[in-house]
């Protein structure tokens, strides 16, 4: 199969999407002539004309609100918002109004948008530019919320969101824009709200996702040839969240360590955590649910101290060695 | 702010040093200068006093462990303060916020994974453990009480319970030997209990050519998979019918007859023995008894049998016939009065009516009987009767 990165992955799902749905169009700071702050929509303004990929001004709140008017009157918006801190400014309509209008408005009027921002640190961007955001936007009934790790998933369920009647925040990962993955070259589409199983094993269940999922893999690959077996699960969506497969492998391994890169306390890893313990996998445990994110911290400009905040290989094999003492 | 105790480095060459014995008991107060605890380095032993003032909220290393210098092995504090275990680093409070404290709250801070540690009295009569473990307790009819475990805080887990069980590390072993534990240990105590009872063993010579003829073409026939054990139990089932007495059990000064007849088959596991119970065995067709030991032994294999499953036997078959021996001399599964043994198949020459040498199929019962209430004679009669049973295969399948 073909291998594409994970940047191009996301730019066809749009474009395929623009070209199958005349309703579904781009709008964001630099999405046109640039081609996107990290190029995921060059090309698309040559291809769908300035009409259906709009630069907009700086205000991420008017793109934002714009896109929720468009959704209402029938448009599929796509917004790209350039990093994803800057949903802070977006808030308010992508908290108060996108999540909101269709339960307040009895059904009779609908959100279909996917706003797309990508996360992570790891590029040097510091505090303002580097944080990991899905916490904030997952207390928001109303929203679903993905965040993929591969190209084959990023094209699959970008697609699915797009369809989506209600308004999906897409979280790309910088750090994995330029990473390449098989995705093939006919047309295909995830569910949002299934998680999978990038890696078995029989000794302990490693759930993550986006950026942290192939280091977990990069670890459970390092403690295979010690013959400790670590299952990876990626959950891809978070809202919806595919607790089945999380329980399923948690009542397997019988221990569970929960990965991501945004900061541990108050992260969504509680959630997954808590999931497990709330469900009969509880019965199966052998050691508590542990969870490691980043340190107590803003993102650290400096490069060696920003590689360190975040859960390392080193870090998440030694938590994995510690569950299994 | 608690204080941590650590492994003093008390020479040049020390790199970790056993903990001998502790002094002070956890909650217990300790002044500065007091002696804490002894500790033994390869040269010499000595006594170590507590750094600080306070109560012993924690004691993180017990007597007997070997620990590195400058590992923290307790905690001396005020009660009621959290505890953060690390490497020697008082426990932090919540970070400052602030962008000036950022570089300092990431170097506080690099374990913040670490569970922390509540200084916590033990609850009296609680015996901490894994839910996976509690779950397995269960399963195995065994009582937590008592029991110190391996994990953090002394939980028991799954590898205490069942020192060979199939969890993702073997036991535990050192050169001083292995800790007889769970199932091991509970096996350790019937046994001792078994051998206290007067317990003869008879041994039969049963022909078992024709059954061994019936087996197979009762299995080529019926798509079933019946197994030689499947045969002894059913003809064992049968013979207890008629024979109330060795289906009961002495406890105290009276010998209570049980009124089902529950089968036990001894199943071999890694280091532990399992006896799922066939119950209402001398109802159950062959096709349904065969269907139910199967499960039954998978179950045993997997640690995966319930209470209800592994309990109420009245009688215990065991068979060693697999691994070549002819016969034995099984231990009573107490409280149960008898316990069958089953021997290998051999092929032997024996005359037949007609005085003429033939070759038959042959195995040897064991019947091991509790000699306080059933005496030879009957004993030997119902041994008697389950030889009959197998060696008439019509009979056995009426």
């Amino acid at each position: 199969m073909r291998e594409i990165t994970y940047a191009q992955a996301i730019r066809e799902a749009m474009s395929e999407e623009m070209r199958r749905d005349p309703k579904v169009f781009l709008l964001g700071e630099d999405v046109g002539v640039y081609g996107g702050a990290f190029g995921v929509s060059a090309g698309m303004i040559q291809e769908f004309g300035e009409e259906r990929v709009r630069d907009t001004p700086i205000s991420e709140a008017a793109i934002t609100g714009c896109a929720v008017g468009a959704a209402i009157t029938g448009m599929r918006p796509i917004v790209e918002i350039m990093f994803s801190d800057f949903l802070t400014i977006a808030m308010d309509q992508l908290a108060n109004q996108a999540a909101k209008v269709r339960y307040q408005f009895g059904g009779q009027a609908a959100v279909p948008m996917v706003l797309r921002a990508p996360g992570g640190s790891g590029t040097g961007a510091a505090a303002q530019h580097s944080q990991s955001v899905e916490a904030w936007v997952c207390n928001v009934p109303g929203l679903k919320v993905v965040i993929p790790s591969t190209p084959y998933d990023a094209k699959g369920l970008l697609k699915t969101a797009i369809r989506d009647d209600n308004p999906v925040v897409f979280l790309e990962q910088k750090l994995l824009y330029r990473t390449k993955g098989p995705v093939p070259e006919e047309e295909y589409t995830l569910p949002l709200g299934s998680a999978e199983v990038k890696r078995p094993g029989r000794d302990l269940s490693l759930v993550s996702y986006g950026r942290m999922v192939p280091r977990s893999l990069e670890v459970a690959a390092a403690l295979a040839t010690e013959g400790i077996e670590v299952e990876v699960v990626d959950i891809r969506s978070l809202r919806p969240l595919d607790t089945a497969t999380l329980v399923a492998s948690a009542r397997k391994t019988g221990r569970v360590l929960v990965v991501h890169e945004a900061p541990q306390f108050g992260g969504f890893g509680g959630e997954i955590a808590a999931a497990v313990g709330d469900s009969e996998a509880f019965y199966y445990l052998d050691a508590p649910i542990r969870r490691l994110g980043a340190m107590e911290t803003p993102v650290p400009y400096n490069r060696h101290l920003e590689a360190h905040v975040v859960p390392t290989a080193e870090r998440i094999t030694a938590a994995v060695r510690d569950l299994l003492k | 702010m608690a204080y941590p105790v650590i492994m003093p480095k008390t020479g040049m060459s020390m790199e970790e040093g056993t903990i001998l014995r502790w002094l002070k008991k956890e909650g217990e107060e300790v002044a500065k200068g007091e002696i804490l605890l002894e500790i033994e380095t390869d040269k010499t032993s000595m006594e170590v006093e507590a750094e600080a003032s306070g109560r012993l909220l924690r004691i993180l290393s017990k007597e007997g462990e070997v620990v590195p210098v400058t590992q923290t092995i307790a905690w001396i504090g005020q009660p009621g303060e959290v505890l953060q275990e690390g490497a020697g680093v008082a426990p932090a409070t919540a970070a400052t916020s602030g962008p000036a404290a950022a570089p300092a709250a990431a170097a506080a801070a690099p374990e913040a994974a670490a569970l922390p540690v509540a200084a916590l009295p033990p609850v009296p009569g609680e015996v901490p453990a894994t839910p996976a473990a509690r779950r397995r307790a269960r399963e195995l009819g065994l009582a937590l009480d008592g029991m110190s475990g391996s994990g953090p805080f002394g939980a028991v887990r799954l590898r205490d319970l069942a020192a060979a069980g199939p969890g993702p590390q073997g036991s535990e072993e050192s050169a001083a030997g292995k800790a007889l534990q769970g199932m091991r240990k509970a096996i350790a105590e019937k046994m001792v209990r078994s051998w206290q009872v007067p317990s003869p063993t008879l041994i039969t010579r049963v022909d078992v050519t024709e059954l061994e003829q019936t087996r197979r073409s009762l299995n080529a026939a019926g798509g079933l998979k019946i197994s030689f054990t499947d045969l002894v139990i059913k003809a064992a089932a049968a013979a207890l019918g008629e024979h109330p007495r060795l289906n009961s059990s002495l406890e105290g000064e009276r010998i209570v007859l049980h009124g089902q007849i529950n089968i036990g088959l001894a199943v071999a596991l890694e280091d532990g023995l399992a006896v799922p119970v066939v119950r209402g065995a001398d109802r159950l067709s062959l096709r349904r008894l065969s269907e139910t030991t199967r499960e039954l032994a998978g179950l045993a294999r997997e640690w995966r049998l319930t209470r209800e499953q592994s309990s109420g036997g009245t009688f215990t078959v065991s068979n060693l016939g697999m691994y070549g021996i002819t016969a034995f001399t099984p231990l009573l599964n107490v409280p149960e009065s008898a316990i069958l043994g089953v021997g290998a198949i051999q092929e032997v020459l024996r005359f037949d009516d007609q005085r003429q040498v033939v070759a038959r199929q042959v195995l040897e019962l064991s019947l091991t009987h509790d000699h306080r209430h059933i005496d030879g004679a009957p004993a030997a009669l119902f041994l008697q009767a389950v030889r009959r049973l197998l060696e008439n295969p019509l009979a056995l399948l009426m």
